[in-house]
């Protein structure tokens, strides 16, 4: 195990009482708590982290936070394991196991890096630019550039941590736990408002944490810890920390990744209480971001190398992790003000020996001397011209700039050290603004992207706004705070306390330097790296813009800029200004690419939450449901339902099940869970009209005790659903739909009242829970329901097909049906659902004399076939009409209903459309598959189609297999033979009429 | 409708035996008794709520007669606030909608109040459907119950904009829920159509797991 060689001997808001073991590439190591993998990693002195995307160049640290492009490494192994982990972002904990990415055979040998040699052979575009063809090598090329493609490894099994969702709403949403945030979530909660703030790190500051600020003449943590206490306090405050917003939508709704498991050591997160992260859909009336800026790198050569930083990085590390970036010399290379706060910082908390290279050459005495008092060497005006070294830095050349800066004068001179930071700049974080819709306007004078127009209810605050200087940040989200929360109705005049004070210093604007100059004359800067992830160059954008690539958007997609898991926070910006300065337009017109969701990569676990495994999606069951699971039923998914499919004994195959079944319910009684089918009740003054127009027949004239079957169409003349409704009273029906259109139907029936027809007086209210239903069919039903019935008269002749009757079965109140959908005398026995399963097994035990046979689906699939009888979405798909299937007699041709004028189409009206037909097989055994489509004859290909089998079963009954399908003008052709082509052969069959079995209907009637 | 003696009413939660389970935990209760364990601020209890007699009524809340009609019987007259619910007696009225209202009565009194609002009603546009046995109904309390509903309800219910007595159709993860705020400690009862009763509840005990949960007869 190695010592902190790194770790600053005081300082930083590490733990030092608890030293954490973990392990990098095989080495063991320590950090303490409150270390990040990247801060105990440099601590460690451990500098070449993971290998780049394209060229396989040796990477290091280069951020301290969420826009880190390079530290990505392989967290944990196997189901757990994690890819294109930032180092940056994750929390040390006791046992962390890491490794490098896109390396092989290790990171520090990687044999991969032969392209880094081979550079200038793929240069932006080479994909597009050398697989074009010959085209059918495609697939070919396809598997080499998949294998070259992505990073890290996806986990291989399935994920074990418990991931959780909520909403939230609140008055004041505030996005960022900074300076800013701290400040505008303190005064909106004094004004009484509902306020989360979010904040992405373990602890709130923000970059309080990792600088040296003074507020109130003290250190800026004591301001923060104060002020995080008193918001704490607050009743309606909810602070969640290690908290990320990912999107911001429409109408103030924003997505937050909360992460609660992902800093505890394995140990910690197994159980099944223990969540790892919760994705917050918050609704916020109004949304108060204060999310901070990123630092941009400068951009010269070589600027990627394991050592090279950003100066603001270096300095937190310094700061939060008392970490020592480097071992003793460090060039800080600045065109702003912000890089001299961290070259003093290094200097004094880091003791480092700090050469601070400034773009900018007018720079006060007063300032210089500064310098001198932390002994810091300044070169004012000038540049680093190359960084020397190859898996860290050892050297740097600097030289004077000329005044353009595009050349350099004077002698090149090396600077030995091992840390090169750079800062370019603050880039205000306007990711989440943009989201939002908000415009964004370009700042020449800083080189900045600003928010500009909000198009949501927000403020922006601080450095995201571009208000940089952290006494005027303070105001500005003060403010905001107190306005936000005004605008949610909280006026009271709070006293908002003093404002914080904060010292002011003097300051001198930067110098906009988007890209070194390439040194020796018009040498292609192939190595001034803009996005480090993608490893894109000066030269790749400058060949894109000399391509034609103007837009930011095609430069993105054909450099690969900005894209990945950093999605360009610290490229984007340098990319879009190098272009502009290539095609010499305007950074304003040539604007930003999109920001989209999310703003850091989110785990597929947080986006599903609890909705896996049994939680996926809701399985609906019957009052029945426990008896079917206790007789073995095997079960079949219809929508949400499980319905039983057949009930096997014993040692039966599907088809024995399913044969047993069909027989018996044709040659005695069986019995059918139809609980699933939906109810509608359909009352109101106009329910008879509202029917008329709603079905193809008609119903005025129906009696009360009588049920008619129905069909009803789309706008398009299709049929849609199909069910028998029953009239209950003189205005008052009950309608029944098939199971899964059921919520469809009852939407449709409110859409049309509502919508087209409000001046008919009728209600729907779905019965479909209310009411459980059995369904006994076969010669021996109505002996057996005589038996429980005793009440009721069921003699045909008293109670005839297709009518109702209530009365009592086995006591229970229950509604009687006569409808048949296997062709059999059929009793259909509704009751409140609640004694479902009590009339279920009453009908169970009383029939045992009559061999009463509990059947699935499949059966009940079969015996309707057997009898032609359609099942909406497979006989039908949308494009058939009543007529096709054979029921013309159904369409009214004296009222209007909905559908109607489509029938009458061209195309509906045609003779030679798909009609249902009967199919038999040549041979009776051969049964068709379902979807087989079907031709006139053998012969050459292609066959032209003329139809498709819809349903096809083995019918017990009929002792041979039956199918019906869809066979263009298939009315006119009975008798005729059709060839089905499987694959390897050919079926013939004869087209017959769809009614295999009782024709008549005689057996359902009797 | 009553049970008679020869067939009972199921609950669609029968098959999770929760009589046994909410015995279980008020024994692990006692035992602890003393024990400062329990964390009381992060307790969620769930329970099945007793079966009622429900209505679903539906017609003009404009028209005078209606509303004279409902009120004579109920003694509540068609609530046209939305998302509130109002109590008279042992009789209790749920707004779903402009035109739509559930009535919520003891079961022994379903069958006289249906055949009294039937009558006052009959010559006016109305409809009126017995439900009682299409909902499942789901007590959930505790000072961590909004947390737990909040991880699929998309509502606001926060006692200022979600006080006791209001109530609302909405969904919880993937299934329609009717909810409704009974009192302040907080408890919401949740009507989940009856199919759906399984997954809603187990659903609901999924998401209180982190916290501490207590199974209750009658939540």
């Amino acid at each position: 195990m190695s010592e902190q060689r790194f770790r600053l001997a005081q300082g930083g808001r590490i733990d030092r009482e608890r030293p954490l073991r973990f392990t990098f590439n095989g080495a063991e190591l320590t950090g303490y708590a409150g270390d990040t993998l990247a801060s105990a990693l440099l601590a460690n002195g451990v500098r070449l982290i993971g290998r780049s995307f394209k060229y396989h160049r040796p990477r290091g640290i280069f951020a301290e936070g969420v826009e880190e492009p390079n530290a990505l490494v392989q967290l944990g192994q196997g189901a757990s394991g994690e890819p294109n982990a930032r180092a940056t972002q994750v929390e040390l904990y006791e046992g962390l196991v890491a490794q490098s990415q896109n390396c092989w055979p290790s990171v520090d040998f990687d044999i991969g890096a032969i392209n880094n040699r081979l550079s200038f052979l793929l240069p932006a575009g080479f994909y597009y630019k050398t697989f074009m063809w010959p085209k059918k090598w495609w697939m070919k090329y396809e598997r080499f550039i998949r294998r070259a493609a992505g990073l890290g490894r996806a986990p291989t099994g399935p994920d074990p941590d418990i991931y959780d969702k909520r909403f939230a709403h609140c008055d004041v949403l505030v996005i960022g736990g900074g300076a800013a945030g701290l400040m505008a979530a303190q005064a909106a909660a004094k004004a009484g408002a509902r306020v989360i703030i979010a904040d992405d790190r373990p602890e709130p500051g923000g970059r309080l944490t990792g600088t040296r600020t003074i507020i109130d003449e003290a250190p800026a943590t004591e301001w923060v810890d104060r002020t995080v206490a008193d918001l704490d306090d607050a009743p309606e405050v909810l602070r969640l920390q290690r908290t990320t917003a990912l999107g911001y939508y429409d109408h103030n709704f924003l997505t937050l990744l909360e992460r609660l498991g992902d800093h505890l050591p394995s140990s910690a997160r197994s159980g099944d209480r223990q969540i790892r992260q919760r994705l917050w859909k918050v609704r916020a009336k109004q949304v108060v971001l204060a999310t901070g800026a990123h630092e941009r790198p400068l951009v010269f050569r070589n600027n990627d190398k394991p050592g090279v930083m950003l100066a603001g990085a270096a300095q937190a590390y310094s700061n939060r992790y008392a970490v020592r970036p480097g071992s003793g010399a460090a060039v800080v290379f600045t065109n702003n003000d912000s890089g001299w706060e961290s070259a003093i910082d290094l200097a004094d908390i880091a003791g480092m020996r700090v050469t601070l290279v400034d773009v900018r050459s007018e720079l006060s005495n007063p300032r210089r001397t500064l310098l001198r008092r932390h002994g810091i060497e300044l070169l004012a005006g000038h540049a680093i011209t190359d960084v020397h070294g190859n898996k860290s830095v050892k050297k740097v050349s600097v030289a004077a700039l000329d005044d353009a800066a595009s050349g350099y004068s004077g002698r090149h001179r090396k600077i030995s050290c091992d840390l090169v930071c750079s800062s370019g700049g603050w880039n205000p974080a306007v990711h989440l603004f943009s989201q939002s819709g908000g415009k964004l306007s370009f700042d020449d004078q800083r080189g900045i992207f600003i928010p500009f127009e909000s198009k949501q209810p927000q403020f922006c605050v601080g450095a995201c706004s571009g208000t940089l200087e952290l006494g005027a940040a303070i105001l500005e989200a003060r403010e905001a705070g107190k306005a936000a929360a005004a605008a949610c109705g909280f006026k009271k005049r709070a006293s908002a306390g003093a404002l914080p004070e904060i010292e002011q210093s003097e300051q001198t604007p930067i110098r906009l330097l988007w890209s070194t100059p390439s040194g020796s004359g018009g040498r292609a800067r192939s190595k001034h790296f803009v996005d480090l992830q993608n490893d894109v160059t000066v030269a790749d954008v400058e060949l894109a813009a000399r391509e034609g690539y103007r837009s930011v958007e095609h430069l993105k997609r054909y450099t690969t800029t900005g894209m990945g898991t950093d999605q360009g926070k610290t490229s984007n910006v340098n990319a879009l200004a190098l272009l502009s300065q290539t095609l010499d337009s305007d950074i304003a017109l040539t604007g930003t690419t999109t920001f989209r969701p999310p703003f850091v990569p989110a785990t597929f676990g947080a986006l599903a939450g609890r909705e896996v495994g049994a939680l996926s999606d809701p399985i609906r069951t019957t009052p029945m449901h426990e008896w079917h699971v206790e007789k073995g039923a095997v079960f079949e998914d219809v929508g949400q339902w499980k319905r039983p499919r057949y009930y096997p004994l014993a040692d039966e195959s599907m088809k024995d099940a399913v044969d047993r079944e069909c027989l018996a319910v044709r040659e005695a009684v069986g019995i059918l869970d139809a609980t699933t089918l939906g109810k509608i009740d359909i009352q109101g003054r106009d329910a008879a009209e509202f029917l008329e127009r709603i079905y193809t027949n008609n119903w005025k004239k129906l009696g009360i005790g009588r049920g008619r079957y129905g069909l009803m169409c789309t706008e398009d003349g299709m049929v849609f659903d199909d069910g028998v409704t029953l009239r209950l009273g003189e205005r008052h029906f009950l309608m029944h739909t098939t199971t899964s259109n059921a919520a469809r139907v009852l939407a449709w029936l409110e859409e049309w009242r509502q919508t087209e027809w409000p001046d008919l007086e009728v209600y729907f209210t779905s019965l479909t829970e209310q009411l459980a239903t059995a369904s006994i069919s076969g010669p021996l039903a109505r002996p057996l329901l005589a038996d429980l019935a005793p009440d009721i008269d069921l003699d045909p002749k008293a109670f005839p097909f297709m009518h109702w009757r209530e009365g009592k079965v086995a006591e229970i109140p229950a509604r009687i049906a006569r409808i048949s959908f296997t062709g059999e005398s059929s009793f259909e026995i509704s009751t409140p659902a609640g004694f479902g399963r009590s009339l279920w097994e009453a009908l169970i035990q009383q029939g045992r004399k009559y061999g009463l046979t509990p059947y699935g689906t499949e059966a009940m699939h079969v015996l309707r076939a057997e009898r032609g009888f359609i099942i909406v979405g497979q006989e039908t798909d949308g494009t058939v009409t009543p007529i096709d299937i054979g029921m013309a007699s159904m369409v009214s041709k004296t009222k209007d209903f909905i559908g109607k004028r489509s029938l009458s189409r061209t195309d509906t009206a045609r003779e030679d459309r798909k009609q249902l037909v009967g199919l038999l097989t040549q041979s009776p055994t051969e049964v068709l598959p379902e979807g087989a489509q079907i031709v006139d004859r053998e012969g050459p290909l292609p066959m032209p189609m003329i139809g498709h089998v819809s349903s096809s079963y083995y019918s017990a009954n009929l002792k041979r297999s039956i199918a019906l399908a869809l066979v263009r003008a298939g009315r006119s052709r009975h008798g005729e033979s059709v060839v089905v082509p499987l694959e390897g052969r050919n079926v013939s069959a004869l087209i017959t009429a769809p009614e295999f079995l009782d024709p008549e209907g005689s057996r359902a009637r009797s | 409708m009553p049970a008679a003696d020869n067939f009972r009413y199921q609950s669609a939660l029968d098959a999770l035996n929760l009589a046994n389970r909410a015995k279980d935990h008020t024994s692990a209760a006692d035992e602890s008794e003393g024990d400062l364990d329990l964390d009381l601020d992060r307790k969620v209890i769930l329970g099945e709520r007793p079966p009622r007699g429900l209505l679903n009524l539906r017609g003009d809340a404009d028209d005078a007669k209606f509303k004279k009609a409902v009120q004579t019987v109920l003694k509540i007259e068609p609530i046209t606030e939305p998302l509130t619910s109002q109590s008279k007696g042992d009789r209790q009225m749920l707004w779903l909608g402009p035109d739509e209202w559930l009535i919520a009565v003891p079961e022994e009194k379903l069958e006289e109040t249906e055949e009294a609002l039937r009558k006052k009603l009959e010559d006016l546009p109305f409809s009126l459907c017995d439900i009682s046995h299409a909902r499942t109904i789901i007590g959930i309390g505790g000072p961590k119950a909004i947390d737990v509903i909040a991880k699929g309800c998309p509502l606001d219910l926060h006692p200022t904009e979600f006080p006791t007595g209001h109530c609302a159709q909405s969904r919880l993860a993937r299934c329609n829920i009717l909810i409704h705020r009974i009192d302040d400690d907080p408890t919401f009862e949740i009507h989940v159509a009856r199919s759906f009763a399984l997954y809603a509840w187990q659903w609901l005990e999924d998401g209180a797991k982190e916290f501490e949960m207590q199974i209750l007869l009658q939540a």
